[in-house]
């Protein structure tokens, strides 16, 4: 018996030591887990990590300012209006393999990605463009690209793993399969990728710049939970978070104020507003409804950590001034006469106003932050106007597929800036786009997206675009909300972090304090 | 004997393919698919989706499908982690799921019993003290464990990594918060056969022979005191296994349970089949030795009829 009783502490030991894993030099806690490894097919955040780190676009950013720096491409050019860019080449690129790199790889990948066979959900990007390739005078390769309607931030968009070249092997594959080994062209190769684990990168030497890559390896852990996040950094098991849990941040901002500093993100929490309702078809209740929201006390409310928003493209783009419309202001009075406007065109048609404004009801993907959110604003809206909304939480795909059917009548929504630029917010408006779902349509919007488009330089292409963003605002088919923030949390011996509006971390410029 | 365990596997096999149905039915009922994200599809990009993992199939012809794929032990792709085949992730998360969920099984056997046969013996205090114990730990929701082993055992005394691996440590705690509600069980069941078998008549014959407390626990208490231990074994491995689903939450382990829980939220049902399925059969193979080790111990139990 005493035998059984050591086997069963020896087998006590083995299932311990079953489960481990060796420390890479940087561990990035990743969110959820990253969906897919092909840069053109996966979408999210925890994938646009992954693929900075393994695919190297014509450009890459500056993490401080977000502007273009050469990359695979060693310059470039473009027309006043954004519309015709030249990209220059450096010579003797490679694969992570060692196997060369060429102007054709960048064309054959941008191909796939426009080819509606692969299903990217990044095929926008390239619409409306045409592309070639030659060598210029001293030999290099020319990539030419021209696009039908003004693209200014394409050279900013080309430092995005969707449009760097991805090698022959992934682009013969299946949509949705992986090539094993993943051959890739970025600062970092793929050493290997368990599900809802991690996914490990090793220091690419056949990297054009291989010099300044400080750090042998990265683990992106595929981590729900940010609690257990937190633990992990605060044990020193892990050095980067995205974000952190709200209960934290307060005490976090004052006991490691330089390893957190929270910042505006090109990122925004809105309400859809779904004008097919009954209720919602009145542009006076829609207004009333968005003009008795107390950001101010919404963003106080939740921590502090988000800022109030007062225009639909978040405020963190230079040059940008935006529209500023009362409808996104709170203006309690304003508020009361436009509801009592609807109220007049209800009976007027006939319809009992009470009975209308009971059916109102807000739809929230359940979370902790979505509650507390839809809590504020229903009672803003009972106290000021007296309405009571019911709240309707369901769980995320549930909600996102009631939005998407337009099974809702205000939807709490967000959107994170593709690029740097007012169009990746207002576009998603455009009459009939898969990103609508409010069932607004004007052609007068859509008019001034074309215009913009169109524009021959980019100080009219903005004015162009503040029209539109006033029009969608003054029309109340989203309410603004907040400006959502970066909450990154980073190990105080870490260099080469730089806080930005885009979340973008530039994992090549990282390094260790010594 | 060798019939019995031959209608017993296939009454498995049935409940397998029931589950595996139920499943089906459970995750196309839902509402909301694999490709809802907040980032909108273009109509063409979903058609194209649906049409190479067969979505746009009639409900008939993907239960088949997902039938097939059963037979064959091949699920497909997991639909929201479209570049790995859901085998895979399965073979990569099944080492953990049963590394921790045995390490909590293996502690709870050998603490439990031994707590429980102690305080049988012992009696007074320590008996009062074990049983107290036991009921509060049966009493404490595991997420609640979990929280306070790691602000004890990681912030306060700064012993045992948080959560991850790395190390035979990091599985130290997910181990222990896993095991300790089921070594509170298993210390009431053996307590609970050991006072029965201390007050038989052929206990306190052997005590009359000047035989020693620890001779007679092991010799004469023991192997009966097992017997509704060994009863509880099948409950207890499928509470180690599912049990794991928030201790790998907590602990960041990448096992069975967080799969099972995720693919049914991202509606990816080739993985939440298949995750589903795992879990079924690894239950039944539990229960099933279970009862096998039960006959052995207790020739009486007809464990297998």
């Amino acid at each position: 018996m005493q035998g059984a009783w050591a086997c069963g502490w020896l087998a006590l030991g083995a299932a311990l030591t079953a489960c481990t894993s060796d420390r890479a030099d940087l561990v990035i806690v990743n969110g959820g887990e990253a969906a897919l490894l092909d840069p053109q097919l996966g979408s999210g955040m925890a994938e646009a990590r992954i693929g900075l780190a393994l695919h190297a676009g014509l450009t890459r950013l500056d993490p401080r300012t977000l502007a273009p720096l050469p990359d695979l491409a060693e310059s470039w050019t473009s027309d006043a209006a954004g519309r015709l860019w030249s990209f220059r080449l450096r010579p003797r690129l490679t694969w992570s393999d060692g196997s060369p790199l060429s102007a054709a790889d960048l064309l054959a990948s941008w191909d796939r990605l426009r080819d509606p066979a692969t299903a990217s959900p990044w095929r926008d990007w390239l619409a409306g463009a045409a592309w070639s390739a030659a060598p210029d005078p001293e030999g290099r390769e020319v990539i030419t690209v021209r696009f039908d309607a003004a693209r200014p931030a394409f050279a900013e968009m080309t430092a995005m793993p969707q449009l760097a070249p991805i090698h022959s092997t992934l682009r013969a594959a299946a949509p949705g399969t992986l090539p094993q080994p993943l051959i890739s062209s970025g600062p970092f190769a793929l050493e290997r990728r368990v599900v809802r684990d991690r996914t490990r990168v090793r220091r690419n030497a056949s990297y054009w710049n291989a010099a300044r890559v400080s750090l042998q390896s990265l683990d992106f852990l595929a981590l729900d939970s940010q609690f257990t996040g937190l633990n992990l950094f605060l044990a020193g098991e892990a050095d980067f978070l995205p974000s952190v849990p709200a209960l934290a941040a307060p005490r976090l901002r004052a006991e490691y104020a330089s390893s957190f500093r929270p910042s505006p993100q090109f990122a925004a929490l809105f309400l859809r507003l779904n004008v097919r309702q009954p209720a919602l078809a009145s542009r006076a209740l829609r207004r009333a409804l968005a003009m008795s929201v107390d950001r101010a006390a919404l963003s106080a409310a939740l921590g502090g950590l988000r800022a109030p928003a007062d225009a639909f493209v978040p405020p963190v783009l230079a040059g940008w001034q935006g529209a500023r419309v009362a409808v996104a202001q709170f203006a309690l009075e304003a508020a009361r006469a436009e509801l009592a406007t609807a109220r007049a065109e209800w009976m007027a048609a006939g319809l009992d106003p009470e009975r209308t404004l009971a059916s109102l009801e807000l739809l929230a993907p359940a979370s902790e932050l979505n509650r507390d959110l839809a809590s504020v604003l229903r009672e803003q809206w009972r106290a000021h106007l007296g309405i009571e909304v019911r709240l309707r939480l369901l769980e995320g795909r549930e909600a996102r597929a009631a939005e998407s059917a337009g099974d809702f009548q205000i939807s709490r929504s967000s959107w994170v800036g593709d690029y740097l630029d007012p169009d990746t917010f207002l576009s998603l408006f455009r009459s009939g786009a898969p990103g609508n779902r409010t069932g607004w349509s004007d052609a007068a919007y859509d008019q001034l997206l074309r215009e913009a488009g169109d524009a021959p330089d980019g100080a009219r292409r903005m004015e162009l675009l503040a029209a539109a963003e006033a029009l969608l605002l003054e029309a109340a088919v989203v309410i603004p909300l907040l400006v959502d923030a970066n909450q990154e949390l980073v190990a105080a011996d870490l260099v080469g972090f730089h806080p930005n509006p885009r979340g973008h971390v530039d994992w090549s410029a990282l390094a260790r304090r010594p | 004997m060798a019939a019995r365990l031959l209608r017993r596997l296939a009454a498995l096999l049935a409940t397998v393919l029931i589950v595996h149905a139920l499943a089906f039915l459970l995750i196309r009922a839902t509402r909301g698919g694999p490709f809802d994200d907040e980032r909108p599809l273009p109509p063409e990009v979903r058609a194209a989706l649906e049409a190479r993992y067969g979505l746009d199939q009639p409900l008939a012809v993907q239960y088949l499908r997902a039938l097939s794929g059963l037979v064959s032990g091949d699920f497909g792709p997991s639909l929201r982690y479209r570049d790995v085949q859901v085998r895979t992730v399965l073979a990569d998360a099944l080492p953990v799921s049963l590394a921790i969920g045995a390490g909590a099984l293996i502690f709870a056997l050998l603490t439990g019993t031994a707590a429980g046969l102690l305080a049988a013996q012992r009696g007074g205090n320590l008996e009062r003290a074990v049983l107290g114990l036991a009921t509060v730990l049966l009493a404490t929701p595991s997420f609640v464990l979990a929280g306070a082993a790691v602000l004890l055992f990681s912030f306060q005394l700064g012993w045992l990594p948080p959560a991850g691996r790395g190390s035979a440590a990091h599985a130290i705690l997910p181990c222990l918060c896993l095991g300790l509600p089921l070594a509170a069980q298993i210390a009431r069941l053996a307590h609970g056969a050991a006072r029965g078998v201390l007050a038989s008549a052929a206990v306190r014959a052997a005590q009359a022979r000047g035989l020693s407390n620890g001779h007679v626990l092991r010799h004469h208490v023991l192997r009966p005191a097992l017997v509704p231990v060994a009863a509880y074994l099948g409950p207890a491995a499928a509470a180690a296994l599912t049990g794991s689903l928030v201790i790998e939450q907590v602990f960041a382990l990448p096992g069975l349970g967080t799969h099972f829980v995720q693919a049914a939220l991202n509606r990816d049902s080739t993985l939440a089949l298949g995750a589903t399925v795992t879990f079924t059969a690894l239950l039944g193979l539990c229960t099933l030795l279970s009862d096998l080790l039960l006959a052995r111990l207790d020739p009486r139990a007809e464990a297998l009829s």
